[in-house]
């Protein structure tokens, strides 16, 4: 591994940016997941209320 | 060129009340402070400053602004901290003051250039403290992963997976707690009941229905939702509405009866999971005992916080005691409250797991309450047996809700379960139900309508239970993604940081170290493929590989290797900075590896600048005098009642406070200031004289009294020195005015006459004038150093100022 070592906002400001990227996870999971570190408001509480809210507006539409 | 600190300004915040300023030019300085004296106030400012953010004081009860605020000053002073950097584009003053009944945060530098600073600063790990340290030694394997991320100044990502990790249990608690597959199966029997087949497809339905209507011999068939709404339509105009009302309801009430019942081993399989983590958790006395602490520590918090206690002592006991440093102990055992508080996470989940079963069970219950014939008196049975079950599952939540104390039980799960016997009115239900078929049996549209109603309804909450459950298990396959995706980019980075400086960690290691026989000491993670479930060191001893460190590591070994991390990281992420902040990271060595600690600090990092603050008074001693020579600074921190934390000044910063004071006629500060001036000339004077005083250990040393040098100095004088004896008059003086001096300490409401103090700073330099040189390339006292045996003389550096002097 000769990768230069990065430090632990490094590793959370790039897991959230290529959290998009990834197989198999509902897009707008992962934009959401990305704004909220981004806002600086990645908690449990506001995790689970973007679920709920991602779950509710599906909800609507179906 | 990285940048360091020039000066230094906190006010208003934490322990620190007046103006705090240290002037460092770019040197590091060792900071000396008793605890509780606000040495950490200022790692905390520098945090506050950089990061945003206090570690130590972030967390749900705390809030940061008020935190931060010095206790003491009033709403409308600032509190700030302004730092002057080698690079003066990044000079700025942060402060929080009070804006319409809000605490407000400003920073006077908005340059584009300051912003991508201290958004660079974010990604360096420029401070270590004391319990970062104590944490990693004292931390199992598990939780060390966590405690050495926080050393290197991963803690952020540690943070960022256990919300991750939270979220993803949340979704898999929710699916679980939904029960849906029972679910389904209660609306699929009422299907059969109604129409004769369980059916989850559309066009089954459809089919369904045609077979049924079809001797009603109608123009159209049954081929979409809306057909089955027009077809009731149709259906409702002879049908008896008090009667199917009424089956309705009873159908409603057996439904929910019969989900519940569904749900007996769900029910009573949590609870005894919640019971076992209930005894468990109860049989840690100490944890309970902190969980009760927890919530007197919090209301002591809020009692000091709001100023409800405003006198100098514990609230509790009326002790006397710093109300900051009450605070101070408050806040540290609340965080390792909270940090044991992690062990009963399964027990919170159990318990939470009880209350969502139960609180959603009973609200459907209370559905059926809500219905006007509920209360009517021919379901007075059926209400009493609802009430029943009511109340056991009231019973379920109420145990779920007992406070965890060392004297509360819950009830086991036998003495409370749902049995078969809660439900025995649903057959009861079932004949009434069958009662009112036969009663319609002549009246072949009401029961079709009634059929066809219930038999549509089932499918379309079977429909939307399907649609909530593949909701959630999509929410749950991509936060599993998520968190495992980032768990294995954490274990990738972790190691990528200890493969690339595993040589340098150990080279700090073996530097303080020198003669163990650890080597090659290297971190292995844990956990099989993408998991990482903590970190263990291996290390050769013997020429065999040991691992875990414990088995001959002493906490000085792993304080070492913790102290080499952070020292490592420090080489690894700090571009733009050369700044350490070392907070009481010393308390936690033995004696040997202080000094190794000390010598590793000034061989490898002496282009940085550290700030290195200790309360160990020893160590202190010894270290200044390296430190000095090294061109450190050396700075004592005090703290009292009135002023808070303070710097002692040099003489030179006294001298301008003191005379600028006595122009604009300050007495408050004046007095102690001479007195500290005078205090602080004499012990130079009795040092380089060689004025001999009565034996005192270290602290006590440095308390001594101006009364006491000035009348060893007085009788050295007599014995040494005619031209000096001349003088005397002028030691008279000061020495009369000692009793003044003494009176100007803090201990005491004495109030002087600014002519007075004017008359005794007057007599203080003329005192300092017998011993001290005049010239500019000199101001040196006369010294012993500078003897001359021939002509028995003793003289200044320059030896322009000289008496004569009999040894």
């Amino acid at each position: 591994m000769n990768q230069k070592v990065k430090s632990g906002i490094e590793i959370l400001d790039e897991f959230f940016e290529e959290i998009k990227e990834l197989d198999n996870v509902d897009s707008s999971i992962a934009e959401s997941l990305s704004q909220l570190y981004k806002q600086g408001k990645l908690t449990d509480a506001n995790v689970k209320n973007m679920l709920q809210n991602l779950r509710e507006s599906n909800e609507n539409k179906g | 060129m990285k940048t360091k600190v020039k000066q230094l300004q906190i006010q208003g915040l934490r322990g620190i009340q007046n103006p705090l300023t240290l002037t460092l030019s770019g040197q590091s300085i060792l900071l000396y402070g008793e605890n509780g004296t606000g040495k950490s106030s200022i790692t905390d400012s520098v945090e506050w400053f950089f990061k945003d953010e206090v570690k130590h004081l972030s967390g749900e009860e705390i809030e940061l602004k008020e935190a931060l605020r010095n206790y003491n000053i009033s709403k409308d002073d600032e509190s700030s901290i302004t730092i002057e950097f080698t690079k003066s584009a990044f000079n700025a003053t942060k402060s929080i003051k009070t804006k319409k009944d809000k605490l407000v945060i400003s920073c006077t530098n908005d340059s584009e250039d300051f912003k991508k600073y201290l958004l660079q600063t974010q990604k360096e790990n420029i401070i270590l403290r004391h319990h970062l340290l104590t944490d990693f030694v004292d931390k199992t394997k598990g939780n060390k992963l966590k405690s050495l991320s926080d050393v290197i100044g991963f803690s952020e990502v540690n943070k960022a997976k256990e919300i991750l990790k939270k979220s993803y249990n949340s979704i898999k608690a929710e699916i679980k707690n939904q029960n849906f597959e029972a679910q389904v199966n209660t609306q699929k029997q009422i299907q059969i009941d109604k129409i004769g087949a369980a059916i989850g497809v559309e066009s089954n339905l459809f089919d369904r229905i045609n077979e049924i209507i079809a001797p009603l011999k109608l123009s159209s068939k049954i081929t979409s939702l809306q057909d089955i709404d027009v077809l009731l339509q149709i259906l409702k105009v002879p049908v008896n509405s008090t009667i199917i009302t009424e089956l309705n309801f009873l159908d409603d009430c057996k439904n929910v009866l019969t989900a519940i019942e569904n749900e007996i081993v769900l029910f009573n399989e949590e609870y005894q999971k919640y019971y076992v983590e209930f005894v468990k958790i109860k049989a840690d006395i100490q944890g309970i005992m902190q969980s009760y602490l927890s919530e007197l520590l919090k209301v002591g918090q809020e009692v000091l916080r709001n100023k409800y206690h405003n006198v100098e002592s514990c609230p509790l006991c009326l002790q006397p005691k710093s109300q900051l440093t009450l605070l101070q102990e408050i806040e540290k055992r609340l965080r390792s409250i909270e940090e044991s508080a992690t062990a009963k996470s399964s027990f919170d989940l159990a318990r939470q797991t009880i209350e969502k079963i139960t609180s959603d069970r009973i609200k459907r219950i209370e559905r059926i309450e809500g219905n006007s014939l509920y209360h009517s008196p021919e379901n007075e049975r059926l209400k009493t047996a609802f009430e029943a079950l009511k109340n056991k599952i009231i019973a379920y939540q109420q145990n779920g809700r007992k406070k965890l104390t060392s004297d509360v039980e819950i009830e086991p799960v036998d003495s409370i379960m749902l049995k078969s016997d809660d439900f025995a009115i649903i057959s009861d239900l079932g004949d009434r139900i069958t009662k009112i078929k036969s009663s319609l049996e002549k009246d072949n549209t009401t029961i079709l309508y009634s059929n066809i109603s219930s038999a549509r309804d089932a499918f379309l909450i079977i429909k939307k239970f399907e649609l909530d459950k593949k909701v959630l298990e999509s929410q749950r396959a991509s936060m599993e993604v998520i968190y495992n995706e980032f768990v294995k980019k954490q274990k990738g980075e972790l190691e990528n940081f200890i493969t690339t400086f595993s040589n340098t960690i150990n080279d700090y290691y073996q530097f303080m170290n020198p003669s163990e026989q650890f080597q090659e000491l290297k971190i292995v993670t844990i956990g099989e493929e993408d998991e990482l479930n903590g970190i263990t060191i291996e290390y050769k001893y013997e020429g065999e590989w040991v691992s875990p460190p414990q088995k001959y590591f002493s906490e000085s070994h792993l304080n070492c290797f913790g102290i080499a991390f952070f020292l490592a990281s420090v080489k690894a992420f700090n571009e733009e900075n050369s700044i350490i902040v070392l907070d009481d990271v010393i308390s936690s060595f033995d004696s040997t590896h202080r000094k190794m600690f000390a010598d590793l600090l000034f061989e490898k990092f002496s282009d940085y600048q550290i700030i290195l603050l200790t309360h160990e008074s020893e160590w202190f001693q010894y270290i200044s005098q390296l430190a000095k020579r090294k061109q450190w600074i050396i700075k004592e921190i005090k703290w009292n009642e009135k002023d808070g934390a303070f710097v002692d000044a040099t003489p030179l910063e006294l001298k301008e406070v003191i005379e600028t004071n006595l122009i604009s006629g300050n007495i408050e500060i004046l007095g102690n200031a001479i007195r500290k001036y005078l205090e602080h000339f004499l012990k130079e004077v009795c040092k380089s004289l060689e004025v001999r005083v009565v034996f005192k250990f270290n602290n006590e040393n440095e308390k001594r009294m101006s009364d006491e040098l000035l009348n060893e100095l007085k009788s050295k004088i007599d014995k040494c020195s005619n031209g000096l004896k001349a003088q005397i008059p002028i030691l008279e003086r000061v020495n009369n005015s000692t009793i003044l001096t003494n009176l100007l300490s803090h201990d005491n409401r004495f109030s002087p006459k600014l002519g007075d103090l004017k008359a005794l700073w007057m007599d203080v330099q003329a005192l300092e004038g017998l011993f001290l040189c005049s010239e500019s390339n000199c101001m040196k006292y006369i010294t012993l150093k500078h003897y001359d045996t021939v002509l028995k003389e003793i003289r200044c550096a320059c030896g322009k100022k000289k008496y004569d002097w009999k040894k």
